[in-house]
């Protein structure tokens, strides 16, 4: 008796104990929780309790002889020792008996390719090589269907500062009622929305070229190689580039122009004019949307300009809307169609392009529109795994969150991938070394303090009742 | 404060009605028709519950609302189980307990429907979450008789306690483990030192150290420490439950969608 009630008292501060630093540690972040509870001194405190538990175990069986209490102690007994054998620590000395395995590791995959090398954390450096390859056959996103298939009235306006980011806000509009657009006095008033739609473009395309000579005036579609002859004098303007953030730069042999990411958005043309007769040189201009004095050469103005689509119809075949719009500023209103971006041409309604008539560009503000598609909830990540070795397919398991893939003593996890272009997976590994003891420790202390609680209670109820010849 | 305007709203309304004339007629009245009420609040509870369920189209436990929800609808059953099974009776403060569990849920908290994240789609969402949402029923029970032993130091209260305990400590084990389990095919490890996680550690060991404080004292010797032990470990699982979510901030984990 006098051994249970020492072992009694000294399990009460260890529970006492292990309740404070838990607590501290939920304060701390697990990150921090985590070195606490496995610095040098806890791992004492860990040996400690183990010791404590095992005395207890042995006293529960044989002395006490209760092996309810002594099940639910060898339990949590395993579970330490499992998780001794699983830690990082466990592996370390796993080492000195020839067993050189890593503890965990992350592996970037892409779609088709293999590999085993393990890196020390998500965008660390290789530390380790798993005994078997690994290849991404396939991986996917399956996403829940949007809970409102409206697509998303957003205005874009630069970044108050150099480098920054512009600012993206959603508008929240309703049928007919006008919206304000923040930080500016313009608003926008949804007149019609048609959920799958074409839009019809006056020629075919977003952007022209309009070219006016002696009167003349030409409307030509800013598309790469479109060619056009113009009359007195006879020659020919063929449009050579198409740029969004253009740089130009003069060479030995003209005009040269790349598209530069870091330049400042101006959409610009470029425009190669030939003389028929072939005497003069070819005259290269670059025409700015933005700077229309640019477009002025040889008795030519041309201006580059965006176009909206002039009308929409429903398509059933469509699986993006258009949206009738009035933007208002000041005294001045305008009626647009606005249809997503499309891949080639990434541009939204330029408020200021579309009120500019007035001359007066410089007061609009500079706010862009935009249809942006609904986010959709990701349901699942699925990504179907080939295990090799020695360069042969050993098996195969499509994993997914909840679902890894358990081999050669590792278990493989699906960690990240990009839910917008899944080419490539993150996979984290984990060593499965102590696994089965920690289990085996859970199924213990569960049935043991079930047996506790629940089936002693019951069964005693139960011989009472019968005992009273109930 | 909103109020909810869909029918599972209505549903708890009348359930908190329900509850409060059920702990009022249990309080001053006869104890048969207070029963009867006490009946109805559930019947309300279980069908705000099966609403919520067709509604979102998964099992409702994800949000604070549900849980609460699901919380209030167990209050009853579990009242009769222990009054039936473990002759702890105290239904007017069961009905109590019930309508103060529904008050966050009808005023408090969110009903908005979420859809379940990839993680929480496993077939341990389901056992893993009830069995704490039992544990912590059973262990409000425990808190109720516990308070009762504090302030009269009766041992028939302590036994009470103890009896609410000895059925609630096996389902905080089992909710732990199967967290564990679940956590290793989610995340990779069974144990993440994740705030929740730690939290919910801690409630396991206060109500170990009770266990251990109890037997170490020879039973209810001292009626009134192992009560207020009991009352520490209800007060821990009440952090576990809510403050841990709505302290997001403070507690930034991997259980951060539980709001």
């Amino acid at each position: 008796m006098l051994l249970r009630k020492i072992l009694l008292w000294l399990a009460l501060p260890a529970t006492a104990l292990l309740a404070v630093w838990s607590i501290v540690g939920a304060f701390l972040g697990a990150e921090q929780a985590s070195k606490l509870f496995n610095s040098t001194p806890m791992v004492c405190i860990w040996c400690g309790l183990a010791v404590l538990l095992a005395v207890g175990v042995v006293h529960s069986a044989w002395r006490l002889r209760r092996p309810v209490l002594a099940v639910m102690h060898l339990g949590a007994l395993l579970i330490i020792i499992g998780s001794m054998i699983n830690s990082c620590r466990g592996h370390e000395l796993a080492r000195y008996f020839g067993i050189d395995k890593p503890v965990r590791g992350y592996m970037v995959l892409f779609r088709g390719h293999q590999s085993n090398s393990l890196l020390d954390s998500p965008d660390g450096k290789p530390a380790a090589t798993l005994p078997f390859g690994l290849k991404l056959e396939d991986c996917r996103v399956e996403c829940y269907p949007p809970a409102d298939p409206t697509w998303l009235l957003v205005a874009e306006m630069p970044a108050d500062r150099p480098a920054g980011e512009p600012q993206r806000t959603l508008l929240q509009w309703r049928s007919d009622k006008p919206t304000g657009i923040p930080g500016t006095s313009a608003s926008v008033r949804v007149l019609r929305y048609v959920p799958c739609a074409r839009a019809i473009y006056s020629e075919g395309t977003r952007r022209v070229l309009v070219i006016r000579c002696r009167g003349q005036k030409l409307i030509v579609p800013a598309e790469p190689g479109r060619q056009v002859m113009l009359e007195n004098p006879r020659r020919s303007l063929r449009i050579s580039g198409l740029y969004t953030r253009p740089s130009p730069r003069w060479n030995e042999s003209g005009l040269d122009v790349v598209e530069d990411p870091s330049a400042r958005r101006s959409p610009a043309v470029k425009v190669e004019i030939e003389e028929a007769d072939g005497d003069k040189d070819k005259t290269v201009r670059l025409v700015f949307q933005d700077l229309p004095m640019h477009g002025q050469a040889d008795g030519l103005a041309m201006r580059y300009v965006e176009t909206w689509p002039i009308d929409a119809v429903a398509d059933a075949a469509s699986d993006t809307p258009a949206m009738l719009l009035e933007v208002s500023f000041a005294d001045r209103s305008e009626r647009v169609w606005l249809a997503p971006e499309t891949p080639n041409m990434p541009d939204g309604l330029e408020i200021s392009s579309l009120l500019a008539q007035a001359e007066k560009k410089d007061r609009l503000p500079e706010v862009t529109l935009y249809l942006v598609r609904p986010t959709s909830q990701i349901k699942r990540y699925q990504a179907r795994l080939a295990v090799l070795e020695s360069g042969r397919n050993v098996a195969e398991k499509l994993i997914e969150v909840n679902r890894p893939l358990h081999y050669g003593g590792f278990h493989v996890y699906w960690h990240y991938c990009d839910p917008v272009d899944p080419r490539y997976v993150m996979l984290s590994v984990r060593s499965d070394s102590g696994l089965t003891v920690v289990y085996a420790g859970f199924a213990l202390l569960c049935g043991g303090i079930f047996a506790w609680g629940w089936a002693k209670p019951a069964w005693k109820s139960l011989s009472r009742r019968s005992d009273n010849g109930d | 404060m909103a109020i909810n305007q869909a029918i599972p709203g209505y549903l708890i309304y009348a359930a908190m009605l329900a509850h409060l004339l059920a702990f009022a007629v249990l309080l001053i009245g006869p104890k048969r028709v207070g029963g009867a009420i006490f009946a109805v609040g559930f019947a309300a509870a279980a069908a705000a519950w099966t609403c919520r369920w067709i509604q979102v189209g998964h099992v409702p436990l994800q949000s604070l609302f549900e849980v609460f929800l699901t919380l209030a609808m167990l209050v009853f059953p579990l009242s009769l189980f222990c009054r039936l099974c473990l002759g702890v009776k105290a239904e007017a403060a069961d009905a109590l307990v019930g309508l103060l569990i529904l008050f966050p849920a009808a005023f408090v908290f969110s009903a908005e429907p979420q859809r379940l994240p990839p993680a929480l789609r496993s077939w341990l969402f389901f056992p893993h979450v009830m069995a704490y949402m039992l544990a912590y029923v059973v262990l409000a029970k425990a808190a109720v008789a516990a308070i009762g032993g504090l302030l009269s130091g009766d041992a028939s209260c302590e036994q009470a306690t103890y009896k609410m305990v000895r059925l609630g400590f096996p389902l905080l084990t089992g909710g732990l483990i199967l967290g564990a389990v679940w956590g290793k095919l989610a995340w990779g490890d069974y144990w993440n030192w994740d705030p929740k996680e730690l939290w919910a550690l801690a409630t396991w060991l206060v109500f170990g150290f009770y266990l251990h404080l109890r037997a170490a004292s020879n039973g209810a010797r001292f009626p009134r420490t192992s009560c207020a032990m009991a009352l520490l470990g209800v007060v821990v699982a009440a952090i576990t439950l809510l403050w841990v979510n709505l302290a997001a901030k403070l507690f930034a984990g991997l259980h951060s969608y539980a709001t």
